[in-house]
């Protein structure tokens, strides 16, 4: 029974879930994206065709092998690079550069190391120019959001890599943009830091009024963490497929071994990497003599 | 081993032995036993014993430095016997003369005789006198205690004789010297260069009518070079921060300034020293110019670069947090460089030093320079030595300095602690416990 469940089965919680999702306002439209670079090689395409439609408050991850032009991706929505051709509209306005409405996390964690934790939370709105009082105040409830009420004072070099992350997206979501773009961020952090970072990343979604793109290359976290996954082709980056993640929420970590979540990450397995089988080496055929003096076979 | 930090205790002792092996080196190489020690003459005496006559300013190995003072006190040993044995031995007016114009070459010293009254034997006779009675006193070429109670033993005997002089023979002044190694003048041994810095930083003003009156100390001069440095470093900086940051920030402005700053730095600036002198005249313009024009290039280049080396990512964040460009610069690019840009700055004073000694040359000498410039010229490295050390020593402790207070400057840096200052004060607050460590570099494992 498990193996005949397709990715494509949802249960009719989650087929209501994504009825109503539908249904909300488009916060973000990519429409016709096309980017290309110089490089001493000639003209490399980076993205090719991108159409997109991100609802509001819902949980994107994009999925794709390195190279797939992912980070490019998120770079021209945050504004910090410009597409060849096509455009983005984020709330009906056109995107042209960085602005506040899109706050971004990075994989390093980016954080000023000369403000303390909360003076870092607190610049986004210092720079549009608000009040050092009210600024103050909001940034304790955003670190406290964050659980990181404690460390407002520290400098960023005294805090973990978790930690720092958090306070990167107190930052962000201090901005109160519209849009939460995240670019690999948990991808520095070790395997347990990852997962609770994870964890804490659904809290905050469920409490702020926030949509989150969200970049990857780890299936599981795509998986447990987004509505949809959009999967990329390489070279030139192309929209492989968006899948509709059947996994029930709220999620926790014990549904890695749910039907859902398995039936789902196999078939990712099968369209990200398509070409992995011949590029394996045949480790019989080495032109090499046995590297090793024991005769006892370890199989 | 290989790239494996040593720990404190003999990183510390390490540190302490790269100082003391070169003193050591210098040591050695001064006091070494490849120097001939010689005795110079100061005060000579006769005796019928010796085979030779030696007057002032021969130069005798040890040896016969010791022969011959050893006969002189015999033979005022045996003068002494024979007069308490109560038949004083006999001594004409020529030879007991002849004893008393001993202390000619001693009162020239002390200028209480002219060079020409050598056989003036009554001014002679006169000194003696007074010298035991106290109204002379021997202050640029001291006597021993022993030729003093010497003085007063054969003034006793003048003044019994009256006008004449005595029958009986006189005391001998025993001979004095000064002891001299024949180092190259260049070599000039630590405690001779200790004194002389000693003496030169605890100088007061030299007094009204001095022959050196003119002559400005040491502490003066070092007044000096401080005013030229910190000027002329001073408009360096300030000119060459807002150039370096707008040139490493903005690529148009660093392919307008830096290619001709680059083939700038190639002149040297002491090069330029006859057309500073031309346009800021010969006083404290063209030295305080020069130091500006030789840090200038190098601090423009450095602090571009320093600049571009700011983390790209940390603009495109504070870009999506919504700073424009004005912002970025005032928020992001200056805090972010200013940890390395002090870094940098703390290097060009060391090299600006480099700088002030060609520039106190300009003109009318001026600073430390000066000193070493006049007094090396005439060989006196004695008095070069501790202006040298002096320049060494400001720029090292400056740095050090510098470098020690990064740490309360930039609290958010997570720097090891370096340094003579740093080693020195972690030292002690370990010692004295945890008084204040300024910046808590502990890093807080998330809950």
């Amino acid at each position: 029974m498990i193996a005949s469940l397709s990715y494509k089965d949802q249960s009719p919680g989650v087929k209501a879930r994504f009825d109503k999702l539908k249904a909300r306002p488009k916060l973000l439209e990519i429409s016709g994206l096309y980017k290309r670079f110089h490089s001493k090689a000639g003209e490399v395409v980076a993205l090719q065709d991108i159409n997109l439609t991100v609802h509001r408050r819902e949980f994107m991850c994009v999925l794709g092998q390195s190279g797939c032009g992912k980070s490019t991706l998120i770079r021209i929505l945050a504004g910090l690079e410009t597409p060849s051709a096509g455009q983005v509209l984020v709330d009906g306005n056109p995107v042209i550069g960085p602005g506040r409405d899109r706050g971004m996390v990075f994989q390093s964690y980016t954080l000023f190391p000369w403000l303390t934790v909360k003076q870092n939370v607190m610049y986004g709105p210092r720079m549009a120019g608000k009040s050092d009082f009210t600024n103050q105040s909001e940034a304790r409830q955003w670190l406290a959001l964050v659980g990181l009420d404690k460390f407002e004072e520290s400098y960023p070099h005294q805090l973990s890599g978790g930690m720092k992350q958090r306070a990167a997206i107190a930052r962000a979501l201090a901005n109160e943009p519209r849009i939460l773009l995240m670019d690999e961020p948990f991808g520095a952090l070790d395997p347990q830091t990852r997962q609770q970072m994870q964890a804490y990343l659904l809290q905050i979604w469920k409490n702020v009024d926030i949509t989150i793109f969200f970049i990857t290359h780890d299936l599981d976290e795509a998986i447990f963490l987004s509505d949809r996954i959009l999967v990329l082709d390489p070279r030139p980056g192309r929209i492989r497929e968006i899948v509709e993640v059947p996994v029930p929420r709220p999620r926790d970590h014990e549904q890695i071994r749910s039907p859902e979540f398995l039936a789902t990450k196999s078939h990712l397995e099968t369209i990200i990497h398509p070409e992995d089988s011949h590029a394996k080496p045949s480790f019989d055929k080495l032109p090499i003599g046995r590297m090793t003096d024991v005769n006892d076979s370890v199989e | 081993m290989v790239r494996k930090d040593l720990d404190h205790t003999r990183s510390s002792l390490m540190m302490a032995l790269s100082f003391v092996l070169p003193l050591v080196i210098w040591a050695i190489a001064s006091y070494g036993p490849w120097w001939k020690v010689a005795r110079q003459i100061s005060l000579s005496a006769e005796s019928p014993r010796l085979q030779s006559v030696y007057s002032v300013g021969d130069r005798l190995t040890p040896n016969i430095w010791k022969d011959f003072t050893t006969t002189i006190a015999q033979d005022n040993r045996e003068i002494m016997a024979a007069r308490e044995s109560g038949q004083p031995t006999a001594g004409s007016a020529r030879q007991n003369k002849k004893i008393l114009r001993q202390i000619h070459p001693l009162a020239i010293a002390n200028s209480w005789l002219t060079r020409e009254q050598e056989i003036d034997d009554e001014a002679i006779r006169k000194t003696w006198l007074q010298v035991a009675a106290g109204e002379l006193k021997a202050k640029k070429q001291p006597l021993s205690t022993e030729n003093l109670a010497i003085i007063k033993s054969n003034a006793e005997m003048l003044a019994k004789a009256g006008t004449e002089y005595p029958k009986e023979t006189l005391l001998k002044l025993l001979p004095e010297s000064i002891e001299e190694v024949s180092r190259p003048v260049y070599l000039v041994p630590p405690d001779v260069v200790a004194v002389s810095f000693w003496k030169g930083i605890t100088a007061g003003k030299p007094e009204e009518g001095d022959a050196n009156a003119e002559r400005k100390s040491l502490l003066q001069r070092y007044g000096e070079s401080w005013r030229t440095i910190v000027l002329g470093f001073l408009l360096a900086i300030l000119v060459a921060i807002p150039i370096g940051v707008l040139a490493g920030t903005f690529d148009l402005v660093s392919k307008l300034v830096e290619p001709f700053v680059n083939f700038f730095s190639y002149m040297p600036a002491p090069a330029f020293g006859v057309v500073l002198m031309a346009i800021f005249g010969l006083d404290l313009g063209p030295k305080i110019m020069l130091v500006f024009l030789g840090t200038l290039p190098s601090a423009i280049l450095t602090i571009s670069k320093t600049t571009r080396g700011l983390d790209g990512s940390l603009l495109e964040a504070a870009q999506t947090l919504g700073a424009n460009q004005r912002q970025l610069i005032t928020t992001v690019v200056l805090p972010g460089i200013l940890p390395n840009l002090y870094k940098d700055l703390r290097l060009l004073f060391g090299t600006a030093w480099t700088w002030l000694v060609i520039a106190e040359l300009l003109g009318f000498k001026s600073g430390l320079a000066e000193i070493i410039d006049t007094h090396g010229r005439r060989f006196q490295f004695d008095i070069v030595y501790p202006a040298i050390l002096l320049i060494g020593l400001s720029g090292f402790f400056m740095d050090q300095i510098l470098a020690y207070l990064a740490r309360y400057f930039f609290p958010w840096v997570d720097q090891p602690k370096q340094g003579f200052f740093g080693r020195f004060f972690s030292a002690r607050s370990r010692i004295l416990g945890p008084s204040s460590p300024p910046a808590a570099a502990t890093t807080l494992d998330s809950p």
